[in-house]
C-alpha cells in the first residue's frame, strides 16, 4: 500500500520534472530567439560585416584562405545551449530536491 | 620483498603525499583551468571569427592539442583530472546529481561510442572547418558541455568522460603507453575490508572513473584524480614512474575497440597531414574523376575513409600473413594483441604534426594573449624554422617506430625474427608514410 502511494508519487514527480524540462526549454531558447529578432543587431566586440584579410595559406580542405567577414554572436544558438542546460539543471535539481524530501537520498 | 615493494612510490615523499591528500589537489588545477576555459569559449564564441586574431583559437588548436599527447606521454590521464569538463560534472552532481547507475548500453558499448564521436569529430572539422572557425570550435565546447551537463545529471560519477568523451579513447590509448601509473599494492589491496577507493568515505567520492584499485591493472582509466589516495586508510596507493610503453606487452585482456581505435588514430593522424598539404588539391582533383562529382564532402568523405581503411587492413592482412594457415581464428586475434603495438607510433604521428602548428604558429598563442588586453602585435608566428621542425619530426617517429617495435617483440613473446618479420615491416611501412608525409610543405591552422 505504502509501496504503490511512493510509486504513484514518483511517477507523478518524474513527469513533473520532465514538464518543466520541455517548458524550460521553450521558455528560454522562446526569449533567445525575442532577443534576435528584437534587435536585429548585436552589441559585440567583433564588427558587424567588416571584412578582416587573413594571409593565403595553401588551398586546402582544412583552409579555404580567403577574406574573413567578422560576425556578430549568435544569441539563437548560445540561448538554445543554455536553454538545453538549464532546462537540465533543473530538472536534476528537482529531482534530487524531491529524493531528499523522501529520503531516499542522505 | 614484493615487485610492487621494489618499484619507486612517489607518494613516499610526504610533500607529494600531502598535497595529493589535500582539496588543493587537484582543485588548484582545476580552478585555473576552468578560469582560461571560460575565457576561451567566450573569445570563441564572442570574439572574432579570425582564427589568426582570436585568443580561444590559438589557446585550442596552436597550445592546448599538441600539448595534450605530450601530457599523456609523461604524466597519464593528469589532463583528466585537470579537464574543466571533469570540474564541471563534478558540481553539477553535487547540486542536481543522480545516483543512477551507468546504463548497461553504455558500459557495454562505450567505447565503440567513444571510437564514433571521435571518427566524427575529426570528420566533422574537415567538412565545416571547426578548427579554423572560432565560432565552430566554440560551438563544439558548448556542445560537449551540454553532453557533460546531462550525464552529470542522469548518472552517477563521471559517465561522460568513461563512455562518452571523445578524448577519452585517445586519453587512453595514450596513457597506456605514459611513463606514469597509479596502482594499488596487491598484498594490501587483497585484505582491505572497506573498499573505500571505490565506494568514497563519505567527504571524498569514490573512483569517478569506476575503478577498483584491487583489479585495476592499467592506466588506461586512471585520471589520477587523487581520491584514492584521500580515501584508502591503508596507504595502499602508489605512483610509480615507468618504462614508456610497458604496459602495452602487459595487457591480460586485449580488446577489440582499442586495437582498432589505435589503427584509427594512424588513419587520422594521415588524414590530417594530408589536408594540410599542398597535393591535397591533387588528390582531391584524382578522386573526383573516380566519384564523378566535385563535391568537396564527398570526395573528402572518400579520402578520409580510405585513410582508416588503409592502417586497419593492413594491419588485419599483418595478422593474416603471421598466422598458421591452420587457425583462421587467430587472425582476429592477432589483430588485437598486436593492434597495441601501433599506440607509440599514433602518439609519435599526433605529436610530430602537431610539434608543427606549435613550433610554426607558437607566437600567435602570445600575441593573441597581449591581445586581450588591447594591445596588437604583428609578425612572425614560427619558433621555430622549418628545417629544424622538420628534423625534430624525423626525431619523433623514429622514437614512435622503436617503441613500436620493441612492443611488437615484446607481445610476441619475444618470438623469432621470421615469426614477426610482417609486423616488423607493418611498422616500418605507417613510419616510412609519417616521414614522407612531413617532408611536404604543410598549411597552417592559424
Amino acid at each position: 500500500m505504502l509501496n504503490s502511494s511512493i510509486a504513484k508519487r514518483m511517477m507523478g514527480m518524474r513527469r513533473a520534472s520532465w514538464m518543466i524540462v520541455i517548458a524550460s526549454f521553450l521558455i528560454v531558447s522562446g526569449t533567445a530567439w525575442a532577443d534576435e529578432n528584437k534587435h536585429g543587431e548585436h552589441t559585440t566586440k567583433a564588427t558587424s560585416s567588416q571584412s578582416v584579410p587573413v594571409k593565403e595559406v595553401g588551398t586546402g580542405g582544412h583552409r579555404h584562405g580567403g577574406d574573413v567577414e567578422e560576425s556578430p554572436v549568435n544569441t539563437k544558438v548560445i540561448g538554445a545551449f543554455a536553454a538545453v542546460n538549464a532546462a537540465f539543471l533543473i530538472y536534476g535539481v528537482f529531482r534530487k530536491y524531491g529524493a531528499k524530501r523522501e529520503g531516499r537520498l542522505s | 620483498m614484493s615487485a610492487s615493494a621494489k618499484k619507486i612510490n612517489l607518494l613516499n615523499q610526504p610533500w607529494i603525499r600531502r598535497f595529493m591528500k589535500s582539496r588543493m589537489y587537484p582543485g588548484l588545477f582545476q580552478w585555473s583551468a576552468m578560469f582560461l576555459f571560460s575565457m576561451i569559449v567566450y573569445q570563441l564564441v564572442a570574439g572574432t571569427v579570425n582564427p589568426s586574431h582570436n585568443f580561444g583559437t590559438s589557446m585550442t588548436w596552436v597550445l592546448w592539442w599538441p600539448l595534450i599527447p605530450v601530457a599523456f606521454l609523461f604524466l597519464g590521464r593528469f589532463w583528466c583530472a585537470v579537464c574543466p569538463f571533469g570540474k564541471l560534472s563534478d558540481i553539477i552532481r553535487k547540486l542536481a546529481g543522480s545516483e543512477r547507475p551507468m546504463p548497461q548500453f553504455l558500459k557495454r558499448y562505450g567505447i565503440w561510442l567513444i571510437d564514433i564521436f571521435f571518427i566524427a569529430i575529426t570528420w566533422s572539422d574537415h567538412i565545416w572547418g571547426i578548427v579554423e572557425s572560432p565560432r565552430g570550435s566554440g560551438y563544439l565546447l558548448l556542445l560537449l558541455t551540454t553532453m557533460v551537463v546531462a550525464t552529470s545529471v542522469l548518472y552517477e560519477r563521471r559517465t561522460f568522460c568513461k563512455t562518452l568523451c571523445f578524448l577519452g579513447g585517445l586519453a587512453g590509448n595514450y596513457s597506456r603507453a605514459g611513463m606514469l601509473e597509479l596502482r594499488g599494492t596487491p598484498e594490501i589491496c587483497r585484505t582491505c575490508k572497506t573498499q573505500s577507493c571505490y565506494k568514497g568515505d563519505g567527504q571524498t567520492e569514490g573512483c569517478p572513473m569506476f575503478l577498483y584499485m584491487r583489479t585495476m591493472d592499467s592506466s588506461a582509466d586512471c585520471n589520477l584524480c587523487g581520491n584514492c589516495v584521500k580515501t584508502c586508510l591503508n596507504q595502499s596507493i602508489r605512483l610509480t614512474p615507468r618504462i614508456p610503453a610497458s604496459e602495452l606487452w602487459g595487457i591480460t585482456k586485449p580488446r577489440t575497440e582499442h586495437a582498432f581505435l589505435a589503427a584509427v588514430i594512424m588513419g587520422i593522424v594521415f588524414v590530417q597531414n594530408i589536408t594540410m598539404l599542398e597535393i591535397w588539391e591533387d588528390i582531391l582533383r584524382q578522386i573526383a574523376v573516380f566519384s564523378g562529382t566535385s563535391h568537396y564532402g564527398v570526395n573528402f568523405t572518400i579520402a578520409f575513409l580510405l585513410s582508416m581503411l588503409l592502417p586497419i587492413g593492413l594491419l588485419w592482412f599483418t595478422g593474416m600473413l603471421a598466422a598458421n594457415r591452420s587457425e583462421p581464428g587467430r587472425i582476429k586475434d592477432n589483430f588485437v594483441r598486436f593492434g597495441y603495438a601501433i599506440i607509440p607510433l599514433d602518439l609519435a604521428g599526433h605529436l610530430a604534426h602537431n610539434l608543427f602548428h606549435a613550433l610554426t604558429e607558437g607566437k600567435a598563442v602570445w600575441y593573441n594573449s597581449i591581445g586581450l588586453l588591447g594591445e596588437r602585435m604583428e609578425g612572425s608566428l614560427a619558433l621555430a624554422s622549418p628545417v629544424v621542425v622538420q628534423y625534430l619530426q624525423y626525431g619523433v617517429i623514429v622514437l614512435g617506430l622503436i617503441g613500436s617495435i620493441y612492443s611488437v617483440y615484446r607481445i610476441g613473446q619475444r618470438g623469432s625474427w621470421k615469426q614477426l618479420l610482417p609486423y616488423y615491416a607493418f611498422m616500418v611501412l605507417l613510419a616510412i608514410i609519417n616521414m614522407y608525409l612531413f617532408t611536404l610543405p604543410m598549411s597552417h591552422r592559424v
